[in-house]
């Protein structure tokens, strides 16, 4: 005989606020590993991601014709802070995915070949973050 | 699973159209005339899948810290309107300059 249990989202959101549960992705009770940090990244990475195409559009909607983005990161540092963490948050979104796609496709899911990946990414993201931002600027 | 490959090729495209993007830096800074309109397409299209991604990601994040599924459904409704908003200014925008 099985029994139903009348379980509605209400009852689940109690259920999670009585119990005294840590919240994903348990960052208070698992110990840092590299992977997880990575994990993290590439999670704050493509919120950037987001962020800067926002700020992107917005420019192209409110900046006065004759300046454009471009003068702006030429002529004032803030700009150029702002330039070089899109950069390397860009950057370490696109190599974090080429990660995960490896991983979707079988490969390199063992703990040692993970972490070695993550490295390489990091690594790939501050080559790939300085080229790009010589190229731009000094080009 | 639909999701996930969803969101496997949005991020494919991105990271196709971020290499291009980068080797065309140089008309961006440069004030070079655009022959075509390539770089200016390509960076329209670049700009709107980043945002995609960006949203997406926000919605797992969301995800991740509740197990509302209304808010999951109010961030998809809110990121599709916001998303065929800038499609449409874009294609506008791209329009004038033809």
């Amino acid at each position: 005989m099985s029994i139903k249990i009348k379980y509605n989202n209400k009852n689940k959101r109690n259920k999670n606020k009585d119990s005294i549960r840590p919240v994903s992705p348990h960052i208070q009770i698992y110990k840092w590993e590299w992977t997880m940090i990575y994990s993290i990244l590439h999670r704050a990475s493509a919120l950037g991601v987001g962020k800067i195409m926002i700020l992107i559009y917005l420019s192209v909607l409110f900046l006065p014709n004759d300046i454009s983005l471009p003068i702006l990161i030429k002529n004032y540092t803030i700009a150029k802070i702002i330039y070089f963490l899109s950069v390397l948050c860009i950057n370490y979104y696109i190599f974090a995915t080429i990660k995960y796609i490896v991983w979707d496709l079988a490969e390199g899911l063992d703990l040692t070949t993970a972490k070695w990946l993550g490295h390489s990414s990091a690594i790939a993201t501050i080559i790939f973050t300085i080229g790009i931002y010589s190229y731009g600027l000094f080009n | 699973m639909v999701y996930l490959i969803k969101k496997r090729f949005i991020d494919i495209l991105f990271i196709a159209l971020s290499f291009i993007v980068m080797f065309e830096t140089r008309y961006y800074f440069n004030n070079e005339s655009i022959d075509s309109l390539f770089p200016l397409v390509t960076f329209y299209i670049w700009v709107v899948l980043g945002l995609l991604v960006g949203l997406h990601e926000l919605r797992d994040v969301l995800l991740d810290y509740t197990d509302d599924k209304k808010i999951a459904k109010k961030l998809i409704l809110i990121s599709r309107i916001i998303i065929w908003g800038m499609i449409v200014y874009s294609i506008i925008y791209i329009k004038d300059l033809i």
